[in-house]
């Protein structure tokens, strides 16, 4: 095969670039908010930049490839070559046509941004980039700083402000896309295919969220259970068995879960979980239904109704045979 | 004492290290304890099924002294979780001490809610399957009235049950009821205050099990997900201890679930609105006044109860229309009240001498009534 695999060789190019931004984001910790905002703006160029790089690439590595196999096609069928074949459809063309047109949002990012104005779909696509930008500087922070700031609150604090974020993003950005109207006679197939795909984005957040919460107590356990040690070992009272050791950090634990299990803030987290949990379930068992409908069997709807009536006439049923033992029991 | 100079994690590695030698012999033992023939067996205490409505079945267990307290006792249990936990394993048994004090028992077994029962309220319990299988008692023994021993929700049951029914309840024994909702403290309490009970219903019809006995683990997960298990591969080698950890863990997981309807009410009239207590809540359109329990009423909670604080318990006999009450709080918890081996000595003994004194029985076989029991 004769592809040209030079655009490959960019990967080094791509590499530095992705820890350059790393390192800038792994500094946002200790940055001022207008530092983390041109940080931000300078990593986006930088992602924007790797983009670019690697869509081109994959372009070019794919436009290559189909022009080699064309070529070879070509040259194997030479024989039997003829006019009509040369205005027949040329796949590589459209196929390395279509290349260009994914990668052309990314190339093209910054001017057509320009050109839309408004709240455009790049400019969405920006925001949510940002979103996940500082979710993964705050991970990246949370991880460079462990046990350092959990004891103040501050890596919760962060960590909040961060998903926030994302999911404000996610909410903003993915549902909008969510709800584009569906077209043609699978429109309603769509809209719930749709509703199903951003049904479990939320859930995604939600449950991503309640995990990280739940993750901090564990945090602190460690540092106040260091702590401990420490004054334990001031007083030559350290104690002898591991056993001891564990049971000191488990009661640590079991703390720090309570104070965390008891604030405002879990018990918010505690509920959009839930409430994302139910709503993809919810979603999941329309689908099914949908699905049920093309089988000669009851839907569920016609089942609960069937229950309910049942158990109407049952609860009419037990009263009355209860008047008429009464009755029976005051003539005897 | 340990080397000073040392940092404190150097010292812990160095006593793991220590320890594991005796580790690798306590697995070798853990090995063959768990290959073994276990005993797991729950609720083995000999019953008969009496009655039967729908789902709902009657136990009723045969004395195995003379009877002491002259009215049959009729146990509700909780709608959350299966009754078989009052008769763990032989040696931690409510029902077998409430047998051996000379009290006939019936206990009744709610069953397992399919979707068909989601439409099951609170009316539908009290006034249907409880009036039923009381009035079933009430017949078979020749009473007008029976005792009735409420277990955590079951004890709501029975209070409504009492409210509505005086006449046909001699004497009413609740324990780590909540009745008081309006408190802050207590995990459940706190989480229930803006708990979306509708949206679950909606999509599941009753309330699944599985989320239920989720929750509860949430309330206390260092404890009930970490410090548990760590606790049983420390013991593993020990056969009794695997015996009745696992018999424990059977009874926990084995989570029915609870009808739609009465747990909607369950969480917005009891956990929300605190209907209960304030004499607000009606049952099939009639008002559940409080001031109608007349009967004596013995109330008994537990102080270190994560999911029924002593603060939602103790109000209670303050708010009823009997003079004979009493407030009895045991060191203990939630579960442990009924299964903890302190508790053997105490629970059951506390309820029998309290339904001997109220309703003895004199003629045929004298009453054994203990005297100057200490709580």
């Amino acid at each position: 095969m004769s592809a040209d695999i030079s655009p490959i060789l960019n990967q080094n190019t791509i590499e530095e670039s992705y820890i350059r931004s790393s390192q800038k984001m792994s500094r946002m910790g200790i940055m001022s908010k207008e530092e983390q905002t041109s940080a931000i703006d300078s990593m986006m160029t930088a992602w924007v930049e790797m983009s670019k790089e690697v869509m081109t690439m994959s372009t070019e590595t794919w436009a290559s490839l189909f022009r080699s196999t064309d070529q070879k096609t070509h040259t194997a069928n030479a024989a039997e070559e003829s006019e009509g074949s040369k205005s027949s459809f040329d796949i590589s063309k459209f196929m390395e046509s279509v290349f260009l047109a994914l990668a052309h949002p990314f190339v093209e990012l910054e001017n057509v941004s320009a050109d839309m104005g408004n709240r455009t779909g790049c400019d969405m696509f920006r925001s949510g980039l940002e979103g996940m930008l500082r979710l993964q500087d705050d991970w990246m922070h949370l991880w460079t700083r462990w046990g350092k700031e959990a004891g103040n609150g501050k890596t919760a604090e962060s960590s909040q402000t961060a998903f926030g974020a994302w999911l404000e993003d996610t909410e903003n950005i993915l549902n909008r896309f969510m709800k584009i109207p569906q077209l043609g006679p699978t429109r309603n197939f769509g809209e719930k295919l749709s509703s199903y795909w951003g049904a479990y984005q939320h859930l995604y957040v939600a449950w991503n969220e309640f995990l990280r919460l739940n993750g901090l107590p564990l945090e602190t356990s460690f540092v106040r259970f260091q702590e401990k040690l420490e004054d334990l070992k001031e007083n030559e009272q350290l104690p002898e068995e591991a056993e001891d050791f564990y049971t000191l950090w488990v009661n640590t634990l079991e703390k720090e879960f309570m104070q965390c299990m008891e604030s405002p803030e879990y018990r918010r987290v505690l509920h959009r979980t839930l409430e994302a949990g139910e709503e993809f379930y919810a979603v999941q068992q329309e689908l099914g239904q949908d699905m049920l409908t093309y089988l000669p069997v009851a839907s569920q709807q016609e089942v609960d109704e069937l229950a309910e009536e049942n158990y109407q006439l049952k609860k009419t049923l037990k009263m009355l045979a209860k008047k008429v033992a009464a009755l029976e029991a005051q003539s005897v | 004492m340990m080397n000073k100079d040392k940092a404190p994690f150097e010292l812990l590695m160095e006593t793991m290290a220590r320890k594991g030698s005796e580790v690798l012999e306590r697995s070798k033992t853990a090995q063959e304890t768990l290959f073994d023939d276990l005993d797991t067996d729950i609720a083995t205490t000999p019953y008969q099924v009496v009655y039967e409505e729908d789902r709902v079945r009657l136990k009723y267990y045969k004395p195995v002294k003379n009877i002491s307290v002259k009215s049959p006792l009729l146990v509700v249990y909780a709608l959350i979780n299966r009754e078989t936990m009052l008769d763990l394993q032989p040696d931690r048994s409510v029902i077998r001490n409430l047998l051996n004090e000379g009290i006939e028992v019936y206990m009744i077994d709610w069953g397992y809610p399919s979707k068909k029962d989601r439409f099951l309220n609170h009316d539908d319990h009290v006034n249907g399957y409880m009036d039923g299988i009381v009035d079933y008692i009430r017949t078979r023994h020749g009473t007008s009235s029976i005792n009735l021993l409420g277990i955590c929700m079951g004890g709501d049951l029975c209070l409504m049950y009492a409210a509505l029914h005086p006449e046909k309840v001699k004497n009413l024994v609740i324990t780590v009821t909540p009745t008081n909702f309006e408190v802050q403290t207590g995990l459940l309490h706190v989480w229930s205050k803006d708990f979306n009970v509708d949206r679950i219903l909606k999509n599941h019809g009753n309330m699944p099990g599985d989320m239920l006995n989720l929750t509860f683990l949430l309330v206390n997960p260092a404890r009930l997900i970490l410090d548990k298990y760590v606790n049983f591969i420390s013991n593993c080698h020990d056969k009794i201890f695997v015996e009745n950890f696992l018999r424990m863990e059977k009874w926990i997981f084995d989570s029915p679930d609870v009808p739609g309807a009465l747990f909607r009410e369950f969480i917005t009239l009891l956990y929300q609105e605190n209907q209960l207590i304030q004499n607000k809540l009606e049952l099939g359109g009639r008002l559940v006044d409080l001031n109608n329990i007349t009967m004596p009423l013995l109330n008994i909670y537990a102080r270190y109860d994560h999911l029924v604080p002593p603060e939602t318990c103790v109000d209670i006999t303050s708010r009823v229309g009997s003079k004979d009450t009493e407030n009895l709080c045991l060191d203990t918890g939630h579960i442990g009240i009924y299964v903890s081996s302190k508790s053997q000595k105490l629970f059951v003994p506390k309820i029998a001498q309290w339904l001997q004194q109220r309703d003895r029985v004199c003629e045929r076989s004298p009453a054994r009534v203990r005297q100057g029991m200490a709580v």
